[in-house]
């Protein structure tokens, strides 16, 4: 959650930032499908803390030219070692298959990148006013979208939308399976 | 006295003005999906205190010795996860002796004080202050989150009790109500919207 919230100030940090997180959740999610089962509980935190943060931390050599952006984003680098999906994916949930672990751990980040993106696209255009750094002319500007609390707004305002458009589709899913169950007893 | 005040101004800027929820959203997840008591979240707060306050300690002198090193950005952060791990077991062994375990903490508790830890230390670090400020600044630190996290509690308990839209239920109006509390608490210490 952090990392979506006050990172995400321009796309470019907020793409950087999926990739961080994505090194740090899919290496561990699968190491955890193939070991997890051998390493004791009481060190299994430590152990795959200890994966995740080598993985960023090795990403952030190879990104190491983008001095601005990295400053930018501050203690998060590290920190995303410790997310959410990492926790999930290696500890509570370990999944029994690597190939399950890695197709979960990509479509969690797919899914993370999704957000970020657009959040750290709006919040840069219409509060920096810029895209990619480029200066663009926004109809609005909204200065106060680059502090952290717009971005607790924003992520709530977007689950709100989220959840009904979801319930919008099941709704819709499940009158159209009670209407064909409805024809198929008629029809008996 | 002037190190009195000095402290005190390490302990207020620590808690309040650079508080990790309000100011950096470190903890919000956990807070949203976990948080079951205040005392639970005091005694989060106290793990974190204790860990990320020991913790500080030998890697600020790292710092002092290996600060100026090229490759110091990268091994403090690999230092810093596995000196809180070691803290961390130490801790567990220490009150498991002492009888105070009832029954272990769960992963997923465990991973959030892990982070805020994490986040506390390598905080300090950065902020480059001297030893006693910066074991301060964690303990301040420490406590702002802990506070932070109780005034969060208590309104998810009271919207709990309101009638919401469905879609704003849970995690979205407990978004909101942060993201408000964070303006006002911007808003306090001084700052204005940017113009």
């Amino acid at each position: 959650m952090p990392f979506v919230i006050v990172p995400t100030l321009s796309l470019r940090a907020g793409l950087l930032m999926s990739a961080f997180l994505a090194a740090a959740t899919i290496p561990s999610a699968v190491l955890a499908s193939l070991v997890g089962r051998k390493i004791p509980p009481l060190f299994s935190l430590p152990f795959y803390g200890a994966v995740s943060t080598g993985c960023v931390l090795l990403l952030r050599f190879c990104v190491s030219g983008q001095a601005l952006l990295l400053e930018d984003l501050g203690v998060y680098v590290p920190l995303a070692a410790f997310n959410g999906m990492m926790l999930e994916l290696a500890l509570v949930h370990p999944r029994r298959r690597a190939s399950d672990a890695l197709h979960d751990a990509v479509m969690m980040c797919f899914g993370f990148l999704l957000v970020a993106a657009f959040l750290s696209a709006l919040r840069e255009f219409l509060g920096s006013g810029s895209l990619w750094g480029v200066p663009l002319t926004a109809p609005i500007r909204i200065r106060g979208l680059v502090l952290p609390f717009s971005g607790f707004i924003l992520i709530g305002f977007l689950s709100a939308l989220f959840r009904r458009v979801d319930s919008i589709i099941i709704g819709r899913m499940l009158r159209a399976s009670r209407r064909t169950a409805k024809q198929g007893g008629d029809a008996v | 006295m002037n190190l009195i005040v000095s402290m005190l101004a390490v302990l207020v800027s620590s808690a309040v003005i650079e508080n990790l929820l309000f100011a950096r959203a470190i903890g919000a997840d956990h807070i949203l999906r976990q948080t079951r008591s205040y005392r639970f979240i005091i005694e989060f707060g106290l793990g974190a205190a204790v860990i990320s306050g020991v913790t500080v300690m030998p890697l600020w002198w790292l710092s002092q010795t290996f600060g100026r090193e090229s490759w110091w950005n990268y091994a403090r952060s690999m230092a810093a996860v596995l000196l809180i791990a070691v803290v961390s077991l130490l801790l567990t062994i220490a009150m498991a002796a002492a009888g105070r375990i009832q029954r272990p903490m769960r992963l997923v508790d465990q991973g959030a004080v892990y982070s805020a830890s994490l986040a506390i230390v390598l905080l300090s670090l950065t902020a480059k202050m001297a030893f006693l400020p910066s074991v301060l600044y964690c303990f301040g630190a420490s406590a702002g989150l802990a506070a932070a996290m109780i005034l969060v509690h208590a309104g998810r308990e009271r919207l709990e009790l309101c009638v919401l839209p469905r879609s704003f239920e849970g995690l979205p109006i407990t978004m909101i109500y942060i993201g408000i509390l964070s303006l006002a608490i911007y808003g306090l210490i001084g700052h204005q919207l940017p113009t």
